[in-house]
């Protein structure tokens, strides 16, 4: 039971440093941040709001929308974009996160089918991402973005990202009395349930 | 007592749950809006026999449904219900704004029903309130709206053309028709619009904005063929809008309103605040000045967009 303890402890404090890398995340003007790798993020302040956020090392997804000013007659409507899973590598950089330039409902309509976002680094250059619409259906005043992006992530979309370690969140508690096999058998089970179909289905023909 | 906890998350995860507010309702090609814009404003109006009062102004909800009928083809509807007047103790319950419905495909849409006429499209006034004695434009002030329109609107890259006409009822409105198109160059915006009321007047327009970086630069011209009127009515504005911050912006124009003869010049300041957590909320104070006031109109307040 040491030995699993031990190693488990040092696993974590290898992904917790990794995490911790020096990367940023800007956002433009519009732009909402839901969520970073399958966690809601709190980007709300009275007077200030945030818009720069730490990303860890490697591979990182966001969940954002953008809300557009669209000028209807003598006014102006609040319109969003539909919510957006975006995927891409990120190393040791500063990115910044923007939309194009929407002034229509049309323009609008075309940006949710083209998910063309502007990720740039450093020099203006462009990032590679993927996208993907996030699936949410039925009544939206409460949406469980957390749940939805499980469910995403392990749906084979191109823009699925394998869940990172911190939100997986498979806490195993053991009670007094659980034996050291016990303990094991449910952090495989626990493993197990967050696989994707693909995943469990290739880790059953290796035990065969 | 022993004890093993394996602890593999770094915290616990807490599903905390983030609304998509204007979006009520999305399936199966069906969505269902609720748009909101609501203000209200403390006023000390240009008419020295107005005291300080409270005003209600767009106190609207909208509710809008969009079908999906496939191949890039959408119905749509909308029911537009505005209540200042009702907070006002004018009227009692909402009055209806706007009812219309429609079909959408791609660039061109065509509705039918209570709307905003095409000319409405035009100006680029920038005041929370007009000014004493003077209007937005000259088709603010000739008609702007119709219970019995048809119109038409239609985005080709960067032009943007709209066409509405309303029919000649039974209900006394006059037949009118409304020709709106505008061009964006980079930085460069321009606009014309046409509109022609039986028995009332001819309008025509000309705009242009200008993004400068530092400020956008608007102008506006429009004139007013009216019925039995010796001389034509014109509007002109000159607006500049700032971003003072990320947050705050400031705007401010000149009107110039030439009435059956009478020329009446004004002006206005305002500044706006938008919540850095929230660009739906917004404060807001405008002091403006004209010709026709009895004195300098100022005003306060607060709006809620959604």
């Amino acid at each position: 039971m040491k030995t699993i303890i031990t190693t488990l402890t040092s696993f974590l404090i290898f992904l917790s440093s990794s995490a911790l890398a020096e990367n940023k995340l800007q956002l433009g003007e519009g732009v909402n941040l839901i969520a970073v790798n399958g966690q809601e993020v709190n980007t709300e302040g009275l007077f200030n709001r945030q818009n720069l956020f730490p990303l860890p090392d490697g591979a990182v997804q966001l969940l954002v929308t953008y809300t557009a000013e669209i000028k209807k007659g003598s006014d102006t409507e609040l319109e969003t974009s539909q919510p957006n899973v975006l995927t891409f590598e990120v190393q040791q950089q500063t990115l910044t996160l923007s939309a194009p330039r929407i002034k229509s409902e049309n323009d609008l309509e075309a940006f949710n089918k083209q998910k063309n976002w502007i990720l740039t680094q450093a020099g203006n250059k462009a990032v590679a991402f993927k996208a993907a619409q996030l699936p949410v259906s039925g009544f939206l005043l409460a949406v469980d973005y957390e749940d939805a992006l499980r469910k995403f992530n392990n749906s084979g979309n191109e823009a699925a990202i394998v869940p990172s370690v911190e939100h997986l969140a498979p806490t195993v508690r053991a009670d007094a009395n659980a034996t050291e096999q016990e303990v094991i058998y449910r952090m495989l089970k626990q493993w197990y349930d967050l696989a994707s179909p693909a995943t469990q289905k290739r880790f059953l023909e290796s035990v065969k | 007592m022993k004890k093993i906890t394996l602890a593999l998350a770094i915290s616990a995860a807490v599903l905390s749950q983030a609304s998509n507010a204007a979006t009520i309702y999305e399936d199966k090609g069906l969505s269902f809006k609720m748009k909101g814009d609501w203000q209200i404003q403390l006023r000390d109006n240009a008419d020295e026999t107005k005291d300080l009062e409270v005003e209600f102004d767009d106190f609207e909800i909208k509710n809008t449904v969009t079908y999906d009928l496939g191949n890039g083809l959408q119905a749509f509807g909308q029911l537009d219900f505005s209540f200042d007047k009702a907070a006002e103790d004018g009227t009692d319950g909402s009055k209806l704004e706007e009812a219309y419905l429609g079909l959408r495909n791609g660039v061109v849409g065509v509705r039918v029903g209570k709307m905003n006429t095409a000319g409405d499209e035009f100006g680029v006034e920038a005041a929370y309130e007009k000014p004493a004695g003077v209007g937005e434009d000259q088709f603010e002030r000739v008609k702007d709206a119709g219970d019995d329109v048809i119109r038409v609107d239609a985005e080709f890259a960067n032009v943007t053309l709209s066409a509405s006409h309303e029919v000649e009822a039974n209900d006394g409105d006059q037949e009118a028709t409304d020709l709106f198109i505008n061009a964006d160059f980079d930085a460069v915006s321009v606009a014309a619009a046409f509109q022609t009321v039986d028995d009332t007047a001819d309008s025509w327009g000309l705009s242009a904005e200008f993004d400068a970086g530092f400020a956008k630069l608007g102008a506006d011209y429009s004139v007013s063929d009216i019925e039995g009127q010796d001389d034509d009515d014109t509007t002109t504005n000159l607006v500049a809008k700032f971003k003072a911050t990320d947050t705050t912006s400031v705007a401010v124009g000149f009107v110039n309103y030439e009435k059956n003869g009478t020329d009446n010049d004004a002006w206005y300041a305002n500044v706006s605040y938008k919540f850095p957590a929230q660009k739906n909320v917004k404060l807001f104070a405008e002091i403006s000045d004209s010709d026709a006031g009895d004195e300098t109109d100022v005003l306060a307040g607060m709006q809620i967009k959604f």
